[in-house]
């Protein structure tokens, strides 16, 4: 039996022909020929250059030419392997044939069996540590403006939160818990190798991803060394492969809107329906106020239209490789004022100089222009819907006349209408106003508030063979980022012109790192060695200038030049340096037993004398059952893996010159003119170090019916310690904190991740894979002391308490018990839906009286649990894929709340019981406001059809798809939660004075919530095309 | 392959020996200094003083929650949170107001012991001493400011490293004021007189009449009235018009005040915004029904007017959309009131004036004494009242709430005067527990110590 073409596009009869092959070995005979071929994808038929052919068994081989073509000597009874990055691996025995054509069999799943792990690259089937992938497989069709936003939902044990919904915001992205007291958890973000700012997780483009790993345990992340405590995500930007060029136009265009459209406040009809009368429907009823319906969150989050376009061109011969590609990204948000626009370039370039020499470089610039919603949400909704944006003629009779003034110039008609413009009106003490707060349309609309970035990151690298195994790589990457940021508040924006003001901030980086590291593979008998050791240096240079500027009096010209009223010009340089050494042995017996060790010493600028030098070493093992004797016959078990790994890795978010005691410039009048003071600014602390993680995760990948389901379970028992934070110190020092390691916090979790091919055949294909996450995060040490509260905001003060053996961040307060009877509170209908500022909380202790020692624990923003289930079915040509992914038990502390029901209004009257004054606090001190954050969302929907390549390659297209999709399509949100995004969370909240313009992450005081806005859904139409 | 062995091996050695560069891991602060770098010289240390003098600028920012709003003056148009607690007198001590006012005290006092730790250094002898009473003045007065509130605080003459901290010792009211007179003493012998110093720096003058106070407050009426006659013989006098007291900046009515400047972050205040409704709470230390009735307004809507005319319309505005609030202390059109330069008035020479009426008062009901009749009819006079010839306790009272009202006086004032508990009762409608008249020490701080407790009342 012959066969001399193999040219299969099906699988299934592959296999057939393969068992049919391998029986034709068996008669093989030994004299050496010549067998020559040509190798082309399955896909189109067109040449596949560079595919590496060789003997099984043997190091003799040869790749294919620009023709596809190869040729070499072999003996019947070889085996050829054909193989080629992202294509299935073929094995064809050699008879009697002279010659072998193959098309290869594009493979997605063959992309992820090799793994990016730092310095290097590993087969999946040899990971020892925890490390989860995600191939770019219409990701970059999720209608988002940032990747961290379009991961949301693909990985066990990475939970990224949409914590600011204002497009172009970061997500929040925390990988296996909290395990920071001071600065963000951000994971440390690597593209192509070199370890960068994650402000380029919103500034690259998704069409230029090929894959993403995550480092999860310490182990993995080891050999980043000081900066690997909170993860490593890794990019990986596509690269060009050999042959034709293909080109590839990618675009999708679509709606915005808010997840929640409902309006805080009824209509008036409704209000009429629900408390009947009161001064306020009274007076609206009487005038033409009552046919004013301004929709306050429609004004505010109209929604809006995202459009993208992406082409790229990739190919080249067996000697250079190139992917280049531009890309645009408008998404004007759902909120009024909002928007984010994106531009990229990217150049990825690689080419062989000699055999053993290999050059390439990559050039990414990027730029993007933010024009952000300037107000918190709950300020600018809780509105009546009598209240209209702009006066009439009709309105201005209604008002107090007394009160139509603006900076002494009378309102007239197309004025913006202000709530106080009624106060006091038609009689003393009677108001049509709900908060007092300007009009919402003038607040946000008369503000400006941009930022414009400007991203670079450009990379070179030379890759030397220097023996056979033996390669060593040398490369430079520069980064170079800037920032402008401009906040303008027009002269209308506030009550008051006097409030007109121009913020320009300018912000520049620019970071380069030098790496130098050899790596080592090698091959003998069962044994696989692969060896990587190097050294690392960078630096970092950081400017910051401030300008502030008021004193406007109209808004003709904002800049700060115009200005008579410079209030701030400050301008600071930091420098930080980081020195490293890292090596790494992976070792596998037999493809059975594996082992993994790697260590990295760091040292940083940003610590003392004695303490800049850090040592982070790891170890992992891992047995692959599957693959020992006894299972052999097994054919339900495709793959059985036991590992453990155990590691320790560090962060440095001190900051630059923490150790140092610092003097700073300070002024002071004397005289009436400024005079240079200077002051201590900082402890010195010369002791200060990384702080650390050890981590230790055991885990087990079970593969069944060749994989067809693949299962894997982790656990981790992660303490850190060491940790960087800003312990309280009294007064006397002079300061109010020190930054010092003291702290332990452990996070204990499971990952699970399972996939499955649930269907597999010629027309129908359906996978499924379910992500499942649970994690308990304790606080062990908190500088030696059992418990610190911080609060927020000196006019709400909300606890937040920091006590060992609880969540970091739990909320804290007292009891919500019940509510005053209706009878003894003013106000409980005017201004209209007031609730009572105070109710009745549980005596926890039974004392009878209400103190400090009946507050407990009210809540924490950790979730009990996150999984996230996602379906990818084809029929035909037709395909259709959906995330569906749920977040439950986090509680974020719901500060809106107040202001919706107005709480400072229902003060009690004289029918309360004096007797029960001690047995009420203010609701907002109690769990009446901490609200359920759990959600279940189907994150995205992507419905596609891909037309016949026997039509469209008539016009010589390759591949032409179309494609509806959709974000957050359903979300639903717990039922006692009032808000507009589950997620959202101050993030960057100064627990001193509860300013939200502090840009400082505080982990301690996470789960406040206060005027989060709106999370988006999106509806989108897009087309795919290559050719 | 031996050989390649051996270059692989140099090879690694020297990458590993190329970083072991310490220099390129030592970068240096450079918008700001390693203290081991400063306090060399004469320039430094003097420099380092007025940095004290910047930091006396937190401390005013929101005095007025924990005095006037504590007091029968000025409420919250809101009635939210901390500054509730202030007018309720039920303050937390986790209250927020109460930490920065803590805090911002003994800042200063740290900023001041850090001079006097490098006085050493200072060559000029006359410099030396001028900048230790002028360390001395800052420390005592915010010593003198916290005794004053939290009564049990601690005594720092010494920069106190963060490690000593916890064990440090908690005074008792009376050794607190037996300290700071120690120190004031020591000042009054070496600053120099008004004049001989720029504005806004610590003078003999302001030192006496900071001890007189202190004097007042202890009872040692002899001794205050002799510092008091020393002021008066100095170069003071009352400002002819009351409202230019506090619109002409650095005029001669002015003992010690805290400068501020319009538009310059970091010198500028925002208590002024904050006396607004404009401000970030909505309207904090408004004056209350109260005080405006007491004043003799009449009716609901305050229209200007009343007993006391001059003082009223120019220490209460009734702006346009009937809201009442701070006359004093407003901010210069057209200046952001986020960045007001308004001065914040520590010391001035009404205050000196009404201090010595109270020291012949000496604790008595009433005085005819000539020259205690003097003094106070001085103030009377630029007020537009009719001079009186006897003076009664309560007089005086009442005149001081009118004179400084919003200046964060009257607190202690009624302290001083024994009234306190039942003026506060009335105002409030029921008696306050009187341990809430004392604030508690910050959370914090309590916390932070191994030895001080918190004062009673509080848990």
């Amino acid at each position: 039996m012959q066969t001399k073409i193999y040219h299969y596009r099906k699988f299934t009869s592959f296999l057939l022909l393969l068992l049919i092959l391998v029986s034709i070995n068996l008669y093989g005979q030994d004299e050496e020929r010549i067998v020559s071929g040509t190798i082309t994808t399955s896909e189109d038929g067109s040449s596949l250059v560079g595919v590496n052919v060789f003997i099984k068994g043997t190091t003799t081989g040869t790749i294919t030419g620009i023709d596809g073509q190869y040729q070499i000597s072999c003996a019947p009874g070889d085996v050829l392997v054909f193989s080629f990055v992202g294509y299935k691996v073929e094995e064809v025995p050699v008879e009697n044939q002279s010659t072998i054509d193959l098309a290869l069999v594009f493979d997605i799943a063959k992309l992820s069996q090799v793994v990016v792990i730092g310095y290097g690259t590993q087969k999946k089937s040899h990971l020892t540590g925890s490390i989860s992938k995600v191939t770019n497989i219409q990701m970059d069709q999720i209608p988002v403006a940032r990747v961290d936003e379009a991961l949301i939902g693909k990985m066990a044990g990475v939970q990224i939160a949409t914590t600011d919904a204002r497009v172009g915001e970061a997500s929040t992205i925390k990988i296996r818990g909290t395990s920071s007291l001071s600065g963000d958890s951000d994971p440390l973000l690597v593209i192509d190798g070199i370890a960068v700012s994650s402000s380029f997780l919103g500034t690259i483009d998704m069409n230029d991803v090929e894959s993403i790993e995550v480092l999860k345990d310490a182990a993995s992340a080891a050999i980043y060394g000081s900066r690997g405590a909170a993860g490593v995500i890794m990019i990986t930007t596509k690269k060009g492969i050999a042959g034709k060029t293909k080109f590839s136009f990618n675009t999708y265009a679509g709606i915005k809107s808010a997840v929640r459209n409902e309006n805080v406040y009824p209509t008036i009809a409704e209000w009429v329906a629900e408390v009947g009368t009161s001064p306020q429907l009274d007076y609206v009823a009487s005038t033409v106020l009552s046919d004013i319906h301004t929709d306050w969150f429609k004004e505010m989050a109209p929604g809006g239209n995202v459009q993208n376009y992406s082409l790229s061109a990739s190919g080249g011969n067996e000697v250079t490789n190139f992917h280049i590609s531009g890309g645009y990204l408008k998404d004007e948000g759902i909120l009024l004022t909002d928007e984010f626009e994106k531009f990229n370039t990217r150049i990825n370039l690689n080419t062989k100089i000699k055999d053993r020499i290999e050059m390439g470089i990559s050039i990414a610039p990027s730029y993007t222009k933010t024009r952000q919603f300037p107000m918190r949400f709950h300020d600018v909704i809780r509105h009546m819907e009598w209240l209209p944006i702009y006066h009439t003629e009709a309105t201005l009779a209604t008002a107090n006349p007394g009160k139509l003034t603006r900076d002494g110039e009378p309102v007239i008609a197309g004025d913006y209408a202000d709530e106080n413009d009624w106060d006091n009106w038609p009689t003393s003490g009677t108001e049509i106003r709900t908060g007092g707060d300007p009009n919402p349309y003038q607040r946000v609309f008369e503000r400006n508030y941009t930022t414009k970035t400007l991203n670079l990151l450009s990379s070179g690298y030379l890759s030397v063979n220097l023996a056979k195994g033996l390669n060593l790589r040398s490369s430079i990457a520069v980064e170079y980022r800037s920032m402008e940021n401009d906040e303008r508040t027009g002269v209308l924006a506030h009550k008051s012109t006097s409030d007109a003001n121009t913020q320009t901030d300018y912000e520049s980086t620019s970071h380069w790192v030098s790496e130098t590291y050899l790596t080592y593979d090698k091959n003998f008998g069962a044994n696989e060695i692969n060896l990587v050791a190097g050294f690392s240096a960078e630096k970092t240079k950081q400017f910051e200038s401030e300008l502030n500027a008021g004193g406007y009096v109209f808004d003709n010209i904002p800049t700060i030049s115009e200005s008579n009223d410079i209030t701030r010009g400050v301008n600071s340089r930091e420098v930080s340096t980081l020195a490293s050494v890292f090596g790494r042995l992976n070792y596998a017996y037999d493809s059975k037993y594996l082992v993994s060790v790697s260590m990295r010493r760091d040292g940083s600028s940003r610590f003392g004398e004695d303490t800049k030098w850090g040592i982070f070493p790891a170890f992992s093992v891992g047995w692959r059952i599957s693959q020992e004797d006894f299972m052999a016959d097994n054919s339900v078990i495709s793959e059985l893996k036991l590992r453990v790994s155990y590691g320790t890795n560090g962060k440095d978010a001190a900051g630059t010159y923490a150790h140092l005691a610092l003097i700073e410039g300070v002024g002071a009048s004397l005289d009436g003119s400024l005079s240079a003071g200077y002051a201590p600014s900082q402890i010195s602390n010369p002791e200060l170090k990384w702080q650390k993680s050890k981590e230790f995760s055991p885990g087990i990948d079970i593969g069944l019916f060749n994989n067809r389901i693949f299962f894997t379970a982790e656990y981790y028992d992660k303490t850190s310690e060491d940790l960087l934070l800003d312990r309280p110190v009294s007064a006397i020092t002079g300061f109010s904190q020190v930054t010092v390691n003291q702290g332990i916090i452990k996070n204990t979790g499971i990952d699970i991740e399972l996939t499955t091919h649930n269907v597999s055949s010629l027309d129908f294909n359906w996978s499924t894979s379910l992500n499942f996450s649970t994690y308990k995060n304790e606080l062990v040490d908190f500088a030696g002391n059992d418990r610190v509260i911080f609060n927020i905001d000196p006019k709400r003060p909300f606890d937040f308490i920091a006590i060992v053996g609880q969540p970091v961040s739990s909320f804290y307060g007292w009891e919500y018990e019940r509510d005053i009877p209706s009878d003894q509170l003013n106000n409980v209908t005017y201004p209209i839906g007031t609730a009572s500022k105070e109710v009745y909380v549980k005596d926890q202790d039974g004392d009878g009286e209400i103190d400090n020692d009946d507050k407990v624990i009210l809540g924490d923003p950790h979730p009990d649990f996150t999984w996230s289930l996602t379906n990818t079915l084809k029929y035909k040509v037709v395909d259709l894929s959906f995330t569906l992914q749920g977040v439950h038990g986090a509680e974020v502390v719901f500060m809106d709340k107040q202001y919706y029901e107005t709480h400072w209004k229902g003060s009690t009257n004289s029918n309360f019981p004096a007797a029960d004054a001690g047995l009420v606090r203010q609701r907002i001190f109690t769990d009446d406001i901490v609200q359920d954050a759990s959600y279940l969302a189907l994150r995205n929907l992507n419905l596609g059809v891909t037309l016949p390549k026997s039509m469209t390659q008539k016009i010589g297209v390759e591949n032409l798809r179309f494609y509806v999709a959709a974000s957050n399509l359903l979300y639903k949100m717990a039922d006692d939660y009032m808000g507009y995004n589950p997620e959202g969370i101050n993030e960057t909240v100064d627990p001193e004075d509860g300013s939200a313009s502090s840009t400082v992450v505080n982990p301690l005081v996470s789960g406040y919530q206060r005027g989060a806005q709106p999370l988006a859904k999106s509806f989108t139409i897009g087309i795919n095309l290559n050719f | 392959m031996k050989i390649k062995i051996k270059i692989i091996i140099i090879t690694i050695a020297s990458l590993f020996a190329a970083t072991s560069c310490e220099d390129f891991l030592d970068q240096g602060p450079i918008s700001e200094v390693a203290e081991s770098f400063f306090y060399t010289n004469d320039k430094e240390v003097e420099t380092a003083m007025i940095g004290a003098y910047a930091k006396l600028g937190d401390v005013y920012q929101r005095e007025f929650a924990l005095t006037e709003m504590r007091s029968d003056n000025t409420w919250s148009v809101e009635h939210e949170g901390s500054w509730q607690e202030m007018e309720e007198l039920n303050v937390d001590p986790t209250n927020s107001l109460v930490l920065d006012y803590w805090n911002a005290n003994y800042a200063v006092i740290n900023s001041a012991n850090t001079v006097i730790a490098h006085l050493d250094v200072v060559e000029n002898a006359t410099l030396r001493s001028q900048l230790q009473g002028e360390a001395l003045f800052t420390r005592s007065l915010c010593h003198f400011n916290l005794t004053r509130l939290f009564k049990n605080v601690l005594y720092v003459n010494e920069v106190v490293s963060y490690e000593d901290a916890p064990d440090y010792p908690q005074s008792t009211e009376s050794a607190m004021y037996t300290n700071i007179a120690v120190d004031l003493t020591t000042a009054i012998g070496i600053l120099p007189v008004k004049g001989d110093i720029k504005t806004g720096r610590a003078t003999k003058g302001a030192a006496q009449a900071l001890l007189a106070k202190l004097r007042l407050t202890t009872g040692d009426y002899a001794a205050a009235e002799t510092l008091l006659d020393a002021v008066m013989a100095d170069d003071y006098a009352l400002e002819g018009n009351f409202n230019d007291v506090f619109y002409n900046e650095g005029n001669g009515e002015i003992i010690f005040a805290v400068e501020y400047l319009d538009g310059v972050d970091g010198t500028s205040q925002d208590f002024s915004r904050e006396f607004t409704r404009n401000g970030g709470a909505s309207g904090v230390n408004t004056p209350t029904v109260d005080l405006v009735e007491a004043w003799g307004a009449t009716d609901s809507t305050f229209e200007a007017g009343g007993n006391d005319s001059i003082r009223l319309v120019n220490s209460v505005v009734f702006d346009a959309r009937d809201v009442i609030s701070v006359g004093k202390f407003v901010t210069t059109d057209g200046v952001d009131a986020n960045y007001s330069g308004n001065d914040w008035i520590v010391l001035r020479y009404a205050d000196v004036l009404l201090m010595y009426t109270e020291a012949k008062l000496a604790g008595g009901a009433s005085t005819t004494d000539p020259d205690a009749l003097a003094a106070y009819n001085e103030v009377l006079g630029r007020a537009g009242q009719t001079a009186v010839g006897t003076i009664s306790s309560a007089d005086l009272l009442l005149q001081r709430r009118f004179e400084f009202a919003f200046e964060n006086q009257r607190w202690f004032d009624l302290e001083r005067f024994g009234t306190l508990q039942s003026t506060i009762d009335a105002f409030m409608g029921s008696p306050v527990n009187p341990n809430m008249l004392v604030l508690p020490i910050p959370d914090r701080e309590i916390k932070t110590s191994n030895v001080i407790n918190q004062n009673n009342g509080y848990n």
